[in-house]
């Protein structure tokens, strides 16, 4: 199948884009697959291995302790020996309210969902593999940066690129969500590999016009779809791209 | 490892640095191995590198595609049965004895050069831009394909589709429209194998001609884009022969030169066999005896058409067509009445 990697600064929107999409493509509900990285690190790396616990959840829960390792947890399989999968499966706006929030780095594993493009007469799946978001600095926690790490491992073996951006923040310097090095060097990357576009989201806020105009600026020869990932907008092109590059 | 206690541009060059297998390794398909990007992602890991940096350190690594890690032996296990397929489907085609058998040494070379990058061993950069040489309906887009399909699963093509153009969908009618149609046709087959037939007409016209501007275009962008997609250039042997001679550019960078032989009227029978078994269709005694003459008549005019594989299909077709229509007033035809094909239906040839 092929794999279609989200990414983008904490809080640009990722995960509400994934979801919504999904719901936009019909889905009623949605199956995650989380794939968190376990205590046990890679060869060579000086991380405390006790500084995490298998039995945490994937999302720091921005409501309340509802944890989706609950089900089916699958240590061992997914990412070589230091990850583990589980799967939980939940109505689109459950996972809205349980797996998206106005905090940085809401989500903190790989989570992904199959969705269903129609193609022709057939149809055809994509693994659709929301991120942690990836600052511009390094992050003090060890267990962010392992997080993110699991990002960068992920975006190497992936097909397709969607990185979003928030237009309403592009330009503002010092926001988590602002544009910065990260942006440019992603896109630097992706420029080499092709199956990359850039969604300016948040287009429903105030300033995220500009902030549209800011990122084509920036970033020209790439393709910029403006959209909003709250109100489902833009999605259309977003769809036609994806297929475009399966 | 180099150690960085700050962060920074340095610090990622020198971290390469030391991963690198050679200081001359250039970022191509086997000069780095998995282990550089562990490095990569435990520096990051560890806290001294930016995703920003670690994105810049892939950037260097090339574009080389990588099934996801973990998922590896599966992934890998799925590569090994979709090669075999492709194996499978490459031996099933009729004949093309010596096609078959370089497809295999390229194949070798391939993993041997792999598995040597493995070991940190030198490795030699892999060409594998092809050069096809014979007639039409020879089985060169078949081949082709299948190609595109053993490159993807060893690794050595991110998609390994094929697209496939000739010189209209390359060369424009104004200055600079002919690089931009080239341009777009290399942009859809990165990733896979762009397949131009009859490529030598490009060529012709002369000096002149855009057909120059469209070869200068492609082999800009074999430099441009080394390794994201391998060209191969077919057509007719005499032809091909004489453009290469005459290109001394393209003859440079074209390492692997595939001969595609006429069909012989016993393989040319099998493949019209195999046409018609795919279809649920059969010959029966009366109509293969005679396919054969036409094909064996056919042969031995010894026009560019002989051999074809081609014509083979066109005559199958018109006789599945012939044999409905002789058929279609008939109340209840029987299951094997609506399989077989009568001599009446061949026809005389086309
Ligand atoms: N108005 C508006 N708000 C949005 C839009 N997209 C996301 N948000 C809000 O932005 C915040 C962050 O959204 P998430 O989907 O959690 O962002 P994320 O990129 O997954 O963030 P991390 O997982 O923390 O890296 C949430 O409060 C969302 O409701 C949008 O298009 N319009
Ligand atoms: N050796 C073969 N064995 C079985 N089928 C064959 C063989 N060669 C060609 N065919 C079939 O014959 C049909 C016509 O083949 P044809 O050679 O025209 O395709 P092609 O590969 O595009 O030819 P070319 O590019 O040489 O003009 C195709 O359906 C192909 O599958
Ligand atoms: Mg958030
Ligand atoms: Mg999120």
């Amino acid at each position: 199948m092929r794999r279609c990697i989200v990414l983008g600064k904490p809080n640009a929107g990722k995960t509400l884009f994934v979801l919504h999409f999904a719901e936009f493509l019909h889905a009623k509900e949605v199956t995650i697959k989380f794939q968190e990285p376990v205590a046990a690190p890679r060869k060579g790396t000086g991380v405390d291995p006790e500084a995490r616990t298998g039995s945490a959840a994937c999302s720091l829960d921005p409501v309340s302790g509802s944890d989706p390792g609950a089900h089916g947890r699958n240590p061992g399989a997914g990412f070589g020996p230091s990850t583990s999968e589980h799967f939980k499966t939940y109505k689109i706006q459950d996972a809205v309210r349980d797996l998206t929030g106005p905090r940085p780095h809401t989500t903190r594993c790989l989570q992904s969902v199959v969705l269903e493009l129609p193609a022709g007469k057939g149809k055809k799946t994509v693994e659709l593999i929301d991120t942690s978001g990836l600052t511009d600095g390094i992050h003090q926690d060890a267990e962010i940066r392992r997080a993110m790490s699991q990002t960068l491992s992920s975006v190497r073996a992936a097909h397709i690129i969607l990185h979003i951006i928030d237009a309403s923040k592009a330009g503002k310097k010092g926001a988590v969500e602002a544009m910065g090095d990260v942006d440019y060097q992603v896109a630097a990357f992706a420029q080499m590999r092709g199956g990359y576009c850039i969604l300016a989201n948040k287009i429903d806020l105030p300033g995220a016009r500009d902030g549209v105009k800011k990122i084509r600026d920036e970033f020209p020869g790439h393709i910029v779809i403006p959209i909003s990932a709250l109100y489902k907008e833009g999605f259309k092109e977003v769809k036609a791209f994806v297929l475009r590059e399966l | 490892m180099t150690n960085c206690a700050k962060p920074s541009a340095n610090c990622a060059k020198r971290l390469v640095n030391s991963m690198s297998v050679s200081n001359d390794a250039k970022p191509g398909v086997n000069s780095y191995s998995l282990r550089d990007i562990d490095a990569v992602l435990s520096a990051f890991e560890e806290g001294r590198l930016t995703p920003a940096q670690a994105f810049s350190l892939f950037r260097e690594m090339g574009p080389q595609f990588e099934a996801p890690p973990g998922q590896g032996q599966d992934a890998e296990s799925s590569n090994a049965s979709r090669l075999r397929e492709a194996l499978n489907e490459l031996d099933s085609l009729i004949g093309l004895h010596s096609v078959k058998r370089l497809v295999r040494e390229i194949l070798a070379f391939v993993q041997i050069q792999k598995k040597r990058a493995r070991q940190q061993l030198a490795t030699e950069h892999l060409v594998l831009h092809m050069i096809f040489k014979g007639n039409p309906g020879t089985g060169k887009t078949t081949v082709a394909r299948i190609m595109g399909k053993i490159f993807r699963e060893t690794g050595v093509l991110e998609r390994g589709h094929l697209i496939e153009v000739e010189r209209a969908d390359l060369v424009g009618e104004y200055i600079g429209h002919t690089a931009q149609k080239t341009r777009e046709q290399i942009r859809k087959a990165l990733g896979g194998i762009l397949f131009i037939d009859e490529a030598y007409s490009l060529a012709r016209g002369g000096e002149k001609d855009f057909g120059k501007e469209a070869i200068d275009t492609l082999v800009k962008s074999m430099e441009d884009y080394r390794d994201r997609f391998i060209l191969i250039l077919a057509g007719y042997s005499e032809e091909m022969n004489y453009f290469i001679q005459t290109n001394p550019g393209i003859r440079s960078r074209f390492p692997i030169h595939i001969d595609f032989p006429d069909y012989l009227p016993d393989e040319l029978i099998q493949i019209a066999e195999l046409m018609l078994k795919k279809r649920e269709y059969k010959l029966d005694p009366w109509a293969r005896n005679h396919l054969y003459t036409i094909l064996t008549k056919h042969a031995s005019n010894l026009d560019h058409n002989a051999g074809n594989a081609r014509f083979v299909r066109n005559i199958i077709e018109r006789a599945i067509r012939r044999q409905a229509v002789r058929l279609v007033d008939k109340e209840n035809p029987t299951r094997e009445e609506l399989m077989l094909i009568r001599r009446e239906d061949i026809g005389e040839g086309l």
